[in-house]
């Protein structure tokens, strides 16, 4: 009876798209089973240590300490940090800053922790963790300054850049759409941060890590709102390791959320920023 | 004929109408779909206003496809106030076949860029597969070729007599990947310079041939991968180059010195072009002018070679400053590199005065305004 009545349900369209079904599902099935698994993440696991790619010549991201000859610096902490978290070890490879991209498509390490920013024209090439700090551009005033909070607040001010930079691009695009805003320019992030200080001028737009340097140093400047632009620093692997990747964003994550990132921060710059990643 | 057959003549009629008409479709449909190309035209012929006249930058619009970006980029030479470009006019892209030359391209970036009121000067090189053993590189011409690349020089120089005055002949020969990775050569390159010059001259006895293009190297002795430029000049007159080029062309980068920096043969400089003068006074060619085809700072942030921002603007307005008030022998400076067609993600993108989306950056607003004569005061941090 029952075969008499799914004969009668099963006409040919209804079989046919049963049989469609059926070869899609087995498809779905056929790749969740067989997908190859990430081969970088194994190789880290058999290896029992990640290696890590980074150009030592950036302090205090990456630099080589002069009195122990040591590498050391916020992003080289942070790899030894991932390495706890993940109850693996550390080696580092030291790479030039325009070969980092490569060495990882070579293979020559697992991952890429060298202050690089996010670079959304790469991302066909590798895959970035979540970001770990924010290098871009900020607004810098007075530390007793509570009258500018964000651009807007810049309308009638005078604002210290240093030539050239990335804030002076962002100065002269705010003075074309703000229209009253009289740039000054210097020849140096930290004379540009000292002009605020001294009163010389009313803001400066200074890279973060300009401006957390002058903070920890010189103190009596601080950073206000949003980044004006944004610059977040990111670790980089494979494109094809997704478990590894997943592996260094948990630990990121998990810094972010216990503080040690702050952390790192204040023991590289001397200062907490208040906004240390987008 | 029976209705069968009549019925069977019909469905054949009726198939072969059904297709012509589908592909008669097919074609509108794609013709109605497709773009109208877009009208970029010359314009107005322009002039390049400027107070130093020996300004001028290395384009790179070889690989530009798009007009309009073309004519974007050489309008914003124009309105920086440069007058002189350096591009590229790799002879695998225009002779792609012996004989067979393909001047489209090449074309449309001369006719924009002298439109704009600049002077080209034309970089050739880059080897085409016919002109070379297989698993060679683009830079590799042995001897038996030399020919094929006057044919080349020849081509070139008659195709635009009167856009193109001016030509370099090769790039950095004295530099090991760009002599296709074989051991320099100056006396090999003193022979390629002779044969093109002989050509160039044969096409138009007017234009200006460029020789050297030297990197600014201090390779010692027996260095595999290049020769120093000072050792190399003395060697390409030593084998009678003199007579064979006009013009010398310099490639002088600053690194990490102020372009006041005093010149010496163990350092790399913007004044080093000096040092090669000298060696063109010892062999009594003063009369001949330099170009700096190639120089300047950059401002990557992370290279140890890059300067700070601030720095490359002073440094590139200074630069141009010196040709114009104490090098009367220099004819024109050309700054590396006005802009990429898109980004090169290394500290190549550093270099440049325009980004990939045209947006000005401030050394390009400020070259701007002391070749408009607006910059007051460069203070040289």
């Amino acid at each position: 009876m029952l075969t008499a009545s799914l004969r009668r349900w099963l006409t040919p369209k209804r079989a046919a798209v049963l049989a469609m079904a059926l070869v899609l599902l087995s498809g779905i099935l056929y790749w969740v089973l067989h997908r190859s698994p990430d081969e970088a993440w194994l190789e880290v696991l058999k290896r029992g240590a990640l290696i890590v790619c980074l150009d030592p010549s950036y302090p205090p991201f990456e630099y080589e300490d002069e009195a122990t000859g040591k590498l050391t610096g916020f992003d080289v902490e942070l790899a030894y940090a991932i390495g706890d978290y993940l109850g693996l070890g550390i080696e580092i490879a030291t790479v030039g800053f325009d070969g980092l991209y490569d060495a990882l498509k070579a293979r020559r390490c697992d991952v890429v922790i060298s202050a690089i920013p996010y670079d959304p024209l790469l991302t066909q090439d590798v895959a970035y963790s979540v970001a770990y700090f924010d290098a871009g551009v900020f607004i810098v005033v007075r530390e007793e300054d509570d009258s500018i909070g964000g651009v807007e607040d810049l309308r009638g001010k005078t604002v210290a850049v240093e030539w050239g930079s990335t804030g002076d691009v962002e100065a002269r695009r705010l003075q074309n759409r703000l229209g009253d805003i009289t740039i000054k320019p210097y020849q140096s992030p930290e004379e540009a941060l000292q002009a605020v200080k001294s009163g010389e001028a009313d803001a400066a737009l200074a890279d973060a890590i300009s401006a957390y340097q002058f903070m920890g140093r010189e103190g009596g400047v601080k950073t206000v709102g949003d980044p004006v632009v944004s610059s977040p620093y990111v670790a980089a692997v494979n494109i094809k390791g997704r478990a590894l990747l997943a592996k260094v964003d948990e630990a990121l994550l998990h810094f972010r959320k216990t503080g040690y990132l702050y952390d790192l921060a204040e023991k590289y710059f001397g200062v907490r920023p208040e906004h240390l990643w987008p | 004929m029976g209705v069968k057959e009549r019925l069977v003549i019909f469905r054949r009629w009726l198939s072969r109408r059904l297709k012509i008409t589908h592909l008669l479709l097919i074609l509108l449909l794609w013709i109605a779909g497709k773009p109208a190309p877009a009208l970029v035209t010359l314009g107005p012929p322009q002039k390049v206003v400027t107070i130093n006249p020996k300004m001028g930058v290395h384009t790179r619009l070889t690989d530009e496809v798009e007009e309009w970006k073309i004519k974007r980029t050489l309008e914003m030479v124009r309105e920086m106030g440069a007058s002189w470009i350096v591009e590229y006019f790799p002879w695998a892209y225009y002779e792609p076949k012996k004989g067979r030359f393909k001047w489209n391209h090449a074309d449309m970036v001369v006719n924009h860029a002298v439109n704009q009121g600049l002077t080209v000067i034309g970089r050739l090189g880059f080897v085409p597969q016919w002109a070379r053993p297989k698993d060679t590189t683009f830079l590799y011409l042995d001897e038996d070729h030399y020919e094929d690349f006057g044919d080349y020089v020849y081509a070139f120089v008659k195709h635009f007599r009167g856009r193109v005055d001016y030509i370099i002949i090769w790039n950095e020969p004295n530099i090991s990947l760009e002599w296709g990775y074989r051991p320099v050569d100056p006396e090999g390159y003193t022979e390629l310079l002779k044969v093109a010059y002989r050509r160039a001259k044969e096409a138009n006895p007017e234009v200006k041939v460029l020789a050297g293009a030297l990197a600014s190297t201090l390779a010692p002795p027996g260095d595999p991968w290049g020769m120093n430029d000072l050792e190399f000049l003395r060697r390409m007159y030593e084998a009678g180059a003199k007579d064979y080029f006009d013009i010398l062309a310099v490639h002088s980068y600053g690194w990490k010195f102020p372009p006041d920096d005093p010149p010496a043969p163990d350092k790399v400089n913007f004044r080093r072009v000096e040092l090669l003068r000298q060696i063109m006074e010892e062999y009594n060619d003063a009369h001949k002018s330099i170009i700096i085809t190639e120089g300047g700072w950059n401002d990557h942030p992370r290279w140890t070679k890059a300067v700070r921002p601030a720095q490359r603007i002073a440094y590139t307005i200074r630069a141009y400053e010196i040709a114009l008030k104490e090098w009367d022998w220099c004819e024109a400076v050309v700054m590396w590199a006005f802009r990429y067609p898109w980004a090169t993600h290394t500290y190549q993108d550093y270099y440049t005065f325009v980004a990939v989306d045209f947006t000005p950056k401030p050394i390009y607003l400020e070259v701007q305004k002391y070749a408009h004569g607006q910059l007051e005061t460069v203070a040289y941090p």
